[in-house]
């Protein structure tokens, strides 16, 4: 069974993925910041994180920068998928540099997040 | 009885004291009573405001909860979604009336705030639905019931809010907002017609008076451009004198922006009428050029041959670079060759590289070219690096 890790300062936010995503998937963590979630990401292993850009105390993609910096770090490869109101190409890029597996701009299909969790997982596996 | 003489002969006293007071003493103590005053209506009002704040923050952790359990319970994870189109699917609207936070102003504004939130974050299926939801629920009328508020922000918040969820507007509500005075809410009016509306929107054009500033050029461009629905006019209709100019330059754009080559014969009799401005004139000479329309190069080298502003010269020939042929190319090199002005010359030496290609013309003009002034036009035109308008 996949696990997920969906880090979102904004509670409907985060509520709304989750629900999207309990239709497939059961066990599903939330943080509502980076520290929280680097604290979460140094207790368990996850199958996927989705990501927020903009986060309290530590930013989406500071936390992608921790993870993807030392490759003995459990979470190093687990794929990231960012999703995020912020649309610039430069974030974009800026995203996928920091070692994101993918981008999903808000506001997003329900059906494309779903697909995209599926093909980054299979992915994984 | 008797208190009210208490009061008054304690108010007369006082009053004679006053008056036996020096004129500087009297003007003082009106000062800082009026500013005392002043001073504690201020602090009342920041009170209540903060009081009201609390109040909405308090109900809002409160209620929002149950309303995000019942939307995401009966809306987002719909047991039908996969099956029909949202416009189709029935949602039990008593579920969500039963919450008792639709009649109450406060309760009704969390969740409508709730409701934007999923929206900003959903689109598809979802979304629609989250739509239906605010409509079925009838918060639109709350908001039309707004628009008539006589606080000049609450019309434009619902104004947006109306916007934000393209509910319909049958009675034609906000289409008397086009003329409001607050320029705010006339913008936002314009922008849902333009967004929302399903019939001719562009009627509007032929009703408009004043003038758009450059921001609501742009703002409108963009609201129009990214509509999906609805047919495109002929925007040539509105590129004659009668309408106001900056009308007439954003037709402009969506003429170039939508290839309308049909437009070409009313830019061209704009553009040999001599009351317009220079701004309009470079504009409508730039659409000839975007437009490729080589049926203009007799009209735009006549207004060359004629014309003595420079930026009109320039725009020539910087929109001779899309007319390609003999011709042009010929008029070109004699522009660069026979003009003095340094700003020509340079446009001249772009437009011809723009249709020859860096070589082998611009190396034949760099070995003619005796005038260090050439060359300097030369070697711009050839830079990459170097652009100019």
């Amino acid at each position: 069974m996949s696990r997920i890790l969906i880090i979102n300062d904004n509670p409907i936010a985060m509520k709304t993925i989750e629900v999207v995503l309990e239709k497939e998937y059961q066990d599903i963590d939330n943080a509502k910041d980076g520290k929280m979630a680097w604290a979460l990401l140094k207790q368990k292993e996850y199958d996927l994180i989705i990501t927020e850009m903009m986060l309290p105390y530590i930013t989406g993609l500071e936390l992608i920068f921790k993870i993807k910096k030392d490759a003995t770090f459990k979470a190093y490869y687990t794929p990231v998928l960012i999703v995020s109101d912020i649309h610039e190409e430069d974030a974009v890029t800026e995203g996928f540099n920091a070692g994101a597996n993918d981008y999903l701009k808000k506001p997003f299909d329900p059906g494309d997040l779903l697909s995209r969790v599926k093909k980054l997982l299979t992915a994984n596996l | 009885m008797r208190s009210y003489s208490f009061y008054f002969d304690f108010l007369h006293r006082w009053l004679l004291l006053f008056q036996s007071l020096p004129l500087v003493i009297r003007l003082a103590i009106i000062v800082i009573s009026a500013s005392l005053l002043g001073g504690l209506i201020v602090y009342l009002i920041i009170c209540t405001h903060h009081i009201k704040r609390n109040h909405y923050k308090r109900l809002k952790q409160q209620i929002l909860p149950a309303i995000e359990n019942m939307v995401l319970i009966k809306v987002i994870a719909h047991p039908h979604l996969d099956e029909m189109p949202a416009e189709a699917l029935t949602l039990r609207i008593q579920d969500f009336v039963n919450l008792g936070f639709v009649s109450k102003k406060y309760k009704r504004k969390i969740f409508v705030a709730c409701l934007r939130t999923l929206k900003r974050n959903l689109k598809g299926k979802e979304g629609r639905l989250i739509r239906k939801l605010y409509l079925d629920l009838d918060f639109d009328k709350y908001a039309f019931k707004e628009l008539s508020a006589s606080h000049s922000y609450k019309p434009l918040l619902a104004l947006n809010e109306l916007v934000f969820f393209e509910a319909p507007d049958p009675e034609g509500l906000i289409g008397r907002l086009l003329y409001s005075k607050n320029k705010y809410l006339k913008e936002k009016a314009l922008e849902y017609i333009f967004k929302v509306y399903k019939g001719n929107v562009f009627e509007y054009f032929s009703q408009v008076t004043a003038p758009f500033t450059k921001w609501e050029h742009l703002h409108y461009f963009d609201i129009i451009t990214n509509r999906k629905d609805g047919t495109l006019p002929e925007f040539s209709r509105w590129i004659t004198p009668p309408y106001n100019e900056s009308l007439i330059l954003l037709c402009l754009d969506f003429t170039t922006y939508y290839r309308q080559h049909s437009a070409a014969p009313a830019i061209i009799e704009l553009l040999q009428q001599s009351a317009i401005s220079t701004e309009l004139k470079c504009k409508l000479i730039s659409a000839l050029g975007q437009l490729y329309e080589s049926e203009a190069l007799p009209v735009l080298l006549d207004l060359y041959a004629d014309e003595k502003n420079i930026l009109v010269k320039g725009a020539i020939l910087k929109a001779l670079s899309n007319i390609s042929g003999n011709e042009t190319l010929s008029f070109l090199k004699q522009s660069f060759k026979k003009e003095a002005s340094p700003f020509l010359k340079k446009h001249a030496a772009r437009s011809i590289l723009e249709i020859e290609g860096p070589e082998p013309v611009m190396d034949t003009l760099l070995e003619e070219a005796t005038d260090a002034e050439d060359i300097n036009a030369l070697k711009h035109a050839m830079s990459p690096l170097i652009k100019y308008y």
